[in-house]
């Protein structure tokens, strides 16, 4: 997998766009996943997806070969996120409607005339909950919870991701973490 | 809460799973009689799992071709210029050999007729033709161009006829070697040997 990741970078530096088209396929659920849960809006989250594909684009040259691309691609995708959240808070979501009161058409996903099981209908529920909740927190938690227990990653790959000491991400993990247990405990 | 500090630091280590087995020994036995740090363990548990169990949406489908539309087309100059910026030195070597031999090259091309002597001598000229006349000793390399060498009189040293030819009177001689040049490696490498150094060059004379 490394490998043709490596062949295909060394093909997007030489302008290779069918390459490119390899990496957008590769990577733009987790890139859109991690923009999704941080800014918390679907719409929003597929333009940061996009932009951060159009800077790894134009700015692969900056990319050594040695590092991991994923981690970059990543990183880009969380700076652009964050950046996102420093101009737009706090207005779009914090307005939005809050779980335990009305609709949730924010973060409604399935179209509202379709009938679904109980149980689905239930989970639907408890998906938005989460993300809601995961919404709530500061964003420098959000971004290790995303990165720790959506994306599954390690310590390691998130301190190079978020460019801070691994003891930082621990921290945050641990207060994210204890954060989340109170909002979620009733659960 | 946990009720401790150090069952809290326990907790933590056993779900960031670093905690030894001397460790996780300790905070069962601890959460066995702790009401506290038991439940707060298991909501720990909980919401992990629930951030674990969180769908992964899809992105659209139409967002890979939505991105390629919006991506600029690399140029193919661009490829260059991505290998010569963070290769100074080289790049300047590279631009000073293209330059080097473009300027040999039109050199080659585009200086019709043209005979030096390296040396000492005198030469007439007949059109294209370049002649020792008879009785003139060339003391010294007779070098010709794109035209043709006539020796009547004598040559001390080598004749290069480069894309020339030579009309060898039966009265004329040459001391050195006639050596003779009809491509442009030959003849840059023939330059480059430093043989031919423009500051001997003589122009063709009118007429
Ligand atoms: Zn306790």
């Amino acid at each position: 997998m490394e490998s043709k990741i490596k062949r295909l970078i060394k093909k997007i530096k030489k302008g290779d766009q069918a390459a490119f088209e390899e990496i957008v396929n590769l990577y733009k659920n987790q890139v859109y996943n991690i923009c999704y849960r941080m800014v918390g809006l679907p719409h929003e989250a597929e333009d940061l997806a996009q932009e951060t594909f159009l800077r790894a684009y134009t700015h692969i040259d900056q990319f050594k070969s040695d590092k991991t691309f994923s981690t970059w691609l990543y990183r880009i995708a969380t700076n652009l996120s964050i950046d996102y959240l420093r101009k737009k808070r706090p207005s779009t979501y914090l307005d939005a409607d809050i779980p335990g009161t009305e609709g949730f058409t924010m973060y409604m996903h399935v179209p509202s005339d379709e009938r679904l099981p109980e149980d689905r209908l239930i989970e639907n529920e408890k998906q938005k909950i989460i993300h809601y909740e995961i919404n709530q927190l500061p964003p420098k938690y959000r971004s290790v919870i995303v990165l720790k227990y959506l994306q599954d990653l390690s310590l390691k790959e998130i301190s190079n991701i978020l460019n801070l000491p691994e003891t930082t991400v621990k921290t945050r993990v641990h207060r994210a973490r204890e954060a989340l247990r109170k909002r979620l405990r009733h659960f | 809460m946990a009720c401790s500090l150090e069952m809290k630091r326990l907790i933590d280590a056993v779900l960031d799973e670093e905690a030894t087995a001397e460790e996780q020994q300790k905070l069962k036995t601890h959460m066995h009689d702790c009401r506290h740090c038991r439940q707060h363990y298991n909501q720990l548990v909980q919401s992990i799992n629930l951030l674990k169990g969180l769908e992964q949406p899809n992105v659209s489908e139409h967002f890979t071709a939505s991105v390629l539309s919006v991506v600029p087309i690399r140029e193919k100059g661009q490829t260059l210029k991505r290998w010569f910026k963070p290769h100074p030195v080289l790049t300047a070597a590279a631009v000073f050999i293209i330059l080097m031999i473009s300027s040999f090259f039109s050199l080659w091309q585009f200086t019709p007729f043209q005979a030096v002597v390296k040396g000492k001598g005198r030469l007439a000229y007949q059109g294209n033709t370049v002649i020792v006349p008879k009785d003139e000793v060339i003391d010294g390399d007779l070098i010709v161009k794109n035209g043709n060498a006539k020796i009547e009189g004598k040559v001390k040293g080598d004749v290069v006829l480069i894309q020339s030819h030579s009309l060898l009177a039966s009265a004329g001689h040459v001391n050195g070697k006639i050596e003779k040049i009809n491509k442009f490696m030959e003849w840059l490498w023939y330059d480059m040997k430093g043989f031919f150094t423009r500051v001997f060059l003589i122009k063709r004379l009118p007429g």
